[in-house]
């Protein structure tokens, strides 16, 4: 079976500098997996690289399969800021954007989407509060039927009940055989919903366990594995 | 994979209410000279054909100019560049969203200049406009007025393409450079860029009115101009092609 | 439910419902929910909620019918052994720490004797 997403040796600079280098990571299909790392370390890069919205890597990038830039978008549903949308646009002419450029934009789980998010699409984007645009973006992001979603820290910023309603969505919704890679600084309240996590450090993926094999292997939770790492307690060999 | 008419839509709806906004505007302004004559000098002298032609100088410009920042916005949206498309087709179809409202624009406007005009002259339409269309003949013959029809359509359509493409062909290459080079080098490419880009426009300018002088005045020979427009829309094509390179390999959106 | 994030979740999942049925709360032969609601009602991976639900399958606790879903078992005996294994660990663990104080099993019986009635007092 193809795997969800495989990078090889993925190195990345901007203005010089190097942002991430000789990254390699495979991602089985199916998998919801927690992508963790201080701000700055790179996570937004890396999902953005995967999108084909970074230019200028070296390296290779497979999702779903594909390597090409638009077919890697067709097969991912990405988070975006929704930042091409005049402010004034109501969510529902947001939504028919969507439906209107996504094959695979279901339209009856948007509506599920949106109401089980209690999100009104008759208002406009700039009525909305931080927590209530973050709950359309994730609405948007999960009615499509993609291969792989990346969500990039959906969960900055917002009360704590929007997070809850954004954690049962992605529970009850997210397909079966469809991968999802959320990253996030703060890790324990997702910590129950992640098969594995993906530790990104020093501009490189440094540890990529399954979570449940950090609970019982380590006999610690996964934030304390996260920053046991960050703070140097845990080694390379012990990973 | 999102097909062409979908993505012409999804391109096209943002263009489409820009042209109608400044419509709209226009329309206020017609209004206004229609009332402003009325109240001023007696409704009697309102005259549509002064009212409708009378205003909305540069409004052409505005859309044009506001076109173009579109454009060079939805090149560096997400929301844009996500889509499922290849940079060759978000970009064509970005062009063609733009000239298609563009287009749209004008002809409403000449719709209503037309319509004022048939209000104003209706007595003697017939009259003026055997007058125009003899008089064009007259002065070049038959054969020499359309062509001079003909030639003067392709040169606008042509330069306005050219115009958009140099537009985003400047924007794409400071912002892949933006995104290469350190600071100091920037600043140094920006400044060669931007002499290079008025020297140019200069011999670009230079050479269009070369060429528009004989095209309008239709004496010139034909293969000539064929010949100008020819490498007119070359370039043109040439430099599209570098702007899908661009957003291929160099220019990402912003967020 | 809060979990304790340094226990597999698949682990304290099997444990929450091993004590509803021991309890009662799910009598035999009744039906668990969902594989997705379980996953849903807990906020948990639906992949950790299945690997709770198929370990019980395979100890014999939940009898999984095809296209039906999950039901509690109905041998009784099943459910007693389950009731035991529980008790012994639990004993186990408190023996393992009670003598980790250095209590020795005379101390241990009379520790746990002293709380039961000093418990009884107080109520």
């Amino acid at each position: 079976m193809t795997n969800a997403i495989e990078i090889t040796d993925l190195t990345y600079r901007k203005n010089y500098k190097t942002i991430l280098a000789d990254v390699n990571l495979t991602i089985a299909t199916g998998r919801v997996v927690g992508l963790l790392g201080e701000n700055g370390a790179g996570k937004t890069t890396l999902m953005r690289l995967l999108a084909d919205l970074a230019k200028g890597n070296h390296g290779n990038i497979a999702v779903a399969g594909a390597t090409r830039g638009p077919q890697r978008r067709a097969n991912l549903s990405f988070t975006e800021h929704l930042q091409g949308f005049r402010p004034g646009m109501k969510l529902r002419e947001v939504a028919d954007f969507y439906a209107a450029v996504y094959p695979d934009f279901a339209a009856q789980k948007y509506l599920d989407l949106i109401t089980f998010l209690q999100l009104d699409d008759d208002l406009a984007l700039n009525q909305l509060s931080r927590g209530m645009r973050e709950k359309f973006i994730i609405a948007l992001t999960l009615a499509r039927q993609a291969r792989v979603y990346l969500l990039d820290e959906p969960f900055a910023g917002i009360d704590s009940m929007s997070r809850k309603r954004i954690i049962g969505s992605i529970i009850r919704w997210k397909q079966p055989e469809a991968t999802m890679l959320i990253s996030d600084h703060y890790v324990t309240e997702i910590a129950p919903l992640l098969d594995e996590v993906v530790v990104v450090k020093d501009q490189t993926v440094v540890a990529h366990k399954s979570s449940e094999a950090i609970r019982q292997d380590f006999g610690i939770g996964v934030e304390a594995f996260y920053e046991g790492i960050y703070e140097g307690e845990i080694h390379d060999d012990e990973l | 994979m999102t097909n062409f008419s979908a993505t012409f839509k999804a391109l096209w709806w943002p263009k489409f209410r820009i042209a109608n906004w400044i419509l709209g505007l226009y329309g206020l302004m017609v209004v206004a000279s229609v009332g402003l004559t009325g109240f001023s000098e007696g409704w009697g002298k309102v005259d549509l054909a002064n009212s409708t032609m009378g205003v909305g100088f540069g409004l052409g410009t505005v859309v044009f100019i506001w076109l173009a920042f579109h454009t060079e916005h939805d090149l560096t949206r997400d929301s844009y560049r996500l889509l499922p498309v290849t940079d060759t087709r978000l970009y064509l179809t970005s062009l063609l969203t733009s000239f298609v409202a563009f287009g749209y624009f004008v002809a409403v406007k000449a719709l209503v200049m037309g319509l004022g005009f048939l209000a104003g002259h209706a007595s003697d339409l017939h009259g003026v406009l055997v007058q125009v269309w003899q008089g064009g003949q007259a002065a070049m013959g038959e054969r020499h007025f359309f062509e001079m029809v003909l030639y003067t359509t392709l040169f606008i359509v042509v330069l306005i393409v050219w115009m958009w493409v140099m537009i985003t062909l400047i924007h794409l290459l400071t912002t892949a450079l933006s995104a290469v080079l350190p600071n100091v080098q920037q600043r140094i490419v920006r400044f060669i860029l931007a002499v290079v880009v008025i020297v140019a426009l200069i011999w670009m300018g230079k050479w269009l009115l070369q060429l528009a002088g004989p095209i309008v005045s239709g004496v010139s020979n034909n293969a000539a101009i064929a010949l100008s427009l020819g490498i007119l829309t070359a370039v043109t094509a040439v430099m599209a092609a570098v702007n899908v390179y661009l957003l291929q390999h160099w220019v990402e959106a912003r967020y | 439910m809060q979990f304790d994030d340094k226990v597999p979740i698949y682990y304290q999942i099997k444990t929450m419902f091993y004590h509803q049925i021991i309890a009662g709360e799910l009598a035999p032969g009744a039906k668990l929910p969902a594989v997705r609601q379980v996953a849903v009602d807990l906020t948990v991976n639906v992949n950790t909620a299945q690997r709770a639900l198929s370990e019980m399958v395979t100890e014999g606790i939940l009898d999984a019918k095809r296209g039906r879903g999950n039901f509690v078992t109905e041998d009784v005996a099943k459910i007693a052994a389950l009731k035991h294994r529980l008790i012994v660990q639990d004993v186990a663990a408190l023996y393992t720490q009670l003598h980790a104080l250095r209590l020795d099993d005379a101390a241990v019986v009379q520790a746990v004797q002293t709380y039961i009635e000093s418990k009884g007092e107080t109520s």
